[in-house]
């Protein structure tokens, strides 16, 4: 040891002082650390760093003083402040938290994870020794980052059960919103009842976290003295506290319905109102079923979304009272239409037109455009009105065929078919999407009708597209996708094309190689993609459509030869490549075939 | 309370006029609002072009094909502060009619994320970038087009094309 100390003391070799100092660590005499000490003020970062990690090593707590100075704790070395928390918090009990705590914000990360690793320690400590006057640095943990720490400490709490109770509510009104919010947390964890009050008043505080923290903790105890206020919090606009009012509202279950339907009664704030209709969701109880019904009808779409959802949890119960929502009027408006026309009787053209607005009745819908661009103001205002009674009708039948589409059975097709002739486009759409999910022959069978003759092209596609997984191995569809490729609405033509491509049969080569040479760039890529989809089927066509007097047919054709690997096409597409007058693009696609066939020849 | 710098200020109002403007049109449309929204980008872009001539005296080149109005569009956006940078978008030709773009890590991919969430389907997305590019090459190169998204946040990029009608 002399011999060490002597190396340590007089030698300029700084691998000999590093490595002497290292083995001194592990010296017990009293000698030792004042020459240890001596070395933290060596000018060399090397020989320093050796001495803090020795320190650490020889386990004399007064070195701690010494390690904490702010030449060592704060370096500029960060290798030094390293091992400076580490052998700090190997010597030093719960009352160098403090440091570790300073460390644990230190700019480099691998001092920052030692800070934490070393604070875990000691937590785990202060828990083990059950002492609740120590329960009080347990508080400090709460204004960290870590969630690991944090979490420890609670559990910390937990284990030490009421006692700390004191602390805790003290800790509420810490100025650190870190500690608010986790001290908060922990008496919900807790399950302290009489901390109702003090989370309460957490409430108004300006940090969303700690509201958070204080609707959590609210939600976890369960004390229904808490309902009208959680309820008040689901109108927070912080989506953090919104959220967690409404998974503490689900927790009280079917006992706070009541508030919340009075609540979701009064509310104009779509936000708030989606928040309430995912609660009343995920409790699931079937009182609440007509509130939520009536809004699928709301003006907002994310209400109306929301309420959807919230319905389709309740699962196959609602069926029934979806089913009643979808009735529309269907009996002659005409004799309204023309009072509300009449321009000679200006009291009985309001009547008429509110009479139409309360028949919800979609058939008056131009009409009624038309009086709010040229009717008198009053007349206006109620043609208006009468508007939107008849949208949000709409909405609400079209968001019930949503909803049923999640959770009717093929069962009740025939009591949705009526909706396919409802005026609404928006029901129709709704009605198509619903039918292919319920799928079976009688879905099919109008599927297909509809897919041919509804005026509107967006519901021929969506029926086309629905076709293509509901209607496989239906009769009709196939016919009804043929005919399509000619439809004039380009998206319907795409969606024929995709339909055919998924059922080879034969009679579909042709009509989708005509299909190739469409105006359009996506009816064409979706014809060629379905031929593709033929193989060597298609082979013989497409050798024919070499010779087709559209360029683009030709082109496809024989990058289609090319993908296939049909060699019967090899002539062919020389020949195309030797024509006169043959585009470039042609002679380019049919080479890059050619090579395609030949070196598959070869291999 | 900590105040808001300018800039940032600028952006909040500018999403949440533009998130407005798309759940209108999905309060009046339902899940198609497609025109709607279309309609309110052509207008957005003429504004834009309209106010940055104005406004700074830039000049708006008008183009002959749908790519160089794209091209045209996103220098202009870059000049004017719109994009950070011209390459966060990648353009396919795949022929004159039909110009496939790339989106890398697009500003509005959270609202779409959440129309996502919500069950839409990738068609389904009015996409505020695409859609403004299809809006650009009506006015600069008075092309009428459509559009659609194919792809959306695949390792944060989104996909679509526009095409001539």
């Amino acid at each position: 040891m002399k011999s060490l100390l002597q190396i340590v003391r007089e030698s300029e070799d700084t691998a000999a002082v590093r490595a002497a100092i290292m083995q001194l660590g592990y010296e017990r005499r009293e000698e030792v650390f004042p020459a240890l000490v001596e070395k933290l003020d060596d000018p060399n970062p090397n020989v320093q760093h050796a001495a803090v990690v020795a320190l650490g090593r020889h386990g004399r707590a007064e070195a701690i003083e010494e390690l904490s100075k702010p030449k060592t704790f704060h370096s500029p070395y960060h290798q030094i402040r390293w091992a400076a928390v580490t052998a700090v918090g190997r010597l030093g009990d719960h009352r160098v938290i403090d440091l570790l705590l300073k460390a644990a914000e230190d700019p480099e990360w691998i001092v920052r994870t030692e800070a934490v690793a070393e604070l875990m320690g000691k937590v785990k400590d202060i828990i083990a020794r059950k002492d609740v006057r120590l329960a009080r640095i347990l508080i400090y943990m709460f204004s960290l980052d870590n969630e690991e720490i944090v979490n420890l400490a609670m559990e910390g709490f937990q284990e030490m059960g009421l006692p700390c109770l004191e602390w805790l509510h003290e800790a509420l009104r810490n100025p650190s919103p870190n500690i608010r919010s986790n001290a908060a947390r922990t008496l919900g964890k807790m399950k302290s009842m009489g901390s109702t009050h003090y989370l309460l008043e957490l409430f108004q505080d300006e940090e969303a976290s700690v509201r958070a923290g204080a609707v959590e903790a609210l939600g976890a105890i369960g004390d229904k003295v808490s309902i009208e206020p959680l309820v008040l919090m689901v109108q927070d606009n912080v989506d953090k506290v919104q959220d967690q009012a409404v998974n503490a509202l689900v927790g009280f279950g079917r006992a706070a319905a009541g508030p919340r339907l009075t609540a979701l009664s009064r509310e104009g704030d779509k936000y708030a109102q989606r928040a309430f209709l995912k609660c009343l969701g995920r409790i699931g109880d079937p009182k609440s079923v007509p509130a939520l019904i009536n809004y699928l009808r709301s003006s907002y779409f994310i209400v109306r979304q929301t309420a959807v959802s919230a319905v389709v949890r309740l699962g196959p119960i609602v069926t029934r009272h979806l089913l009643a929502t979808l009735s529309f009027n269907t009996y002659d408006i005409e004799a309204l239409k023309r009072d509300a026309c009449g321009r000679d009787s200006p009291e009985l053209q309001l009547r008429a037109i509110k009479a139409i607005g309360g028949l919800e009745d979609h058939r008056a819908v131009g009409l009624l455009k038309e009086l709010v661009e040229e009717g008198l103001p009053d007349i206006q205002e109620a043609a208006s009105q009468a508007l939107f009674q008849i949208g949000c009708s709409a909405w609400g039948r079209c968001c019930a065929m949503k909803a049923l589409g999640e959770v009717g059975e093929p069962s009740i097709v025939p009591e949705i078919l009526p909706s396919l002739r409802d005026d609404s486009d928006n029901v129709r759409f709704e009605t198509v999407r619903t039918l292919g999910k319920l799928g079976g022959a009688e879905a099919v069978r109008h599927l297909v009708r509809i897919a041919g003759k509804d005026p509107c092209d967006f519901i021929r596609r969506e029926a086309v597209r629905v076709l293509r997984t509901a209607g496989q191995g239906h009769a009709g569809v196939l016919d009804v996708a043929r005919r399509l490729l000619k439809d004039p609405s380009r998206d319907v033509r795409v969606q024929s094309a995709r339909l055919l491509g998924g059922d080879l049969d034969k009679k579909s080569i042709m009509p989708l190689l005509k299909a190739m040479a469409d105006t359009y760039w996506s009816v064409r890529e979706s014809s060629e993609l379905a031929l593709l989809n033929f193989g060597l089927d298609a082979g013989g066509m497409l050798i024919e459509a070499l010779e087709s007097s559209s360029w683009t047919t030709r082109f496809r054709a024989a990058r289609l030869l090319g993908e296939i690997g049909d060699a019967r096409a090899v002539p062919p597409l020389k020949a195309a490549l030797n024509r006169r007058r043959e585009r470039k693009d042609v002679r380019q696609v049919a080479l890059a075939s050619l090579e395609k066939l030949e070196s598959a020849v070869k291999s | 309370m900590d105040k808001i710098n300018r800039e940032d200020a600028g952006w909040l109002v500018a999403l949440a006029w533009l998130s407005a403007l798309e759940e209108t049109a999905r309060d009046f449309h339902g899940t198609r609002p497609s025109v709607f929204s279309a309609r309110a980008y052509e207008h957005s872009v003429q504004y834009y072009l309209h106010l940055l001539g104005d406004e700074y005296g830039m000049q708006i080149k008008k183009a002959g094909s749908i790519r160089e109005a794209v091209e045209n569009y996103i220098q202009i956006g870059v000049a004017g502060g719109l994009f950070r940078d011209a390459h966060f978008f990648e353009l396919v030709e795949v022929n004159p009619f039909h110009l496939g773009i790339t989106i890398h890590d697009c500003a509005y991919l959270k609202s779409c994320q959440a129309l996502i969430e919500e069950g839409f389907s990738v068609r389904d997305l009015t996409c505020a970038r695409i859609g403004c590019f299809r809006a650009a090459v009506k006015a600069l190169a008075n092309i009428d087009c459509e559009y659609q998204v194919t792809s959306f946040n695949v390792d944060g990029d989104c996909k679509g094309f526009i095409e001539r009608t």
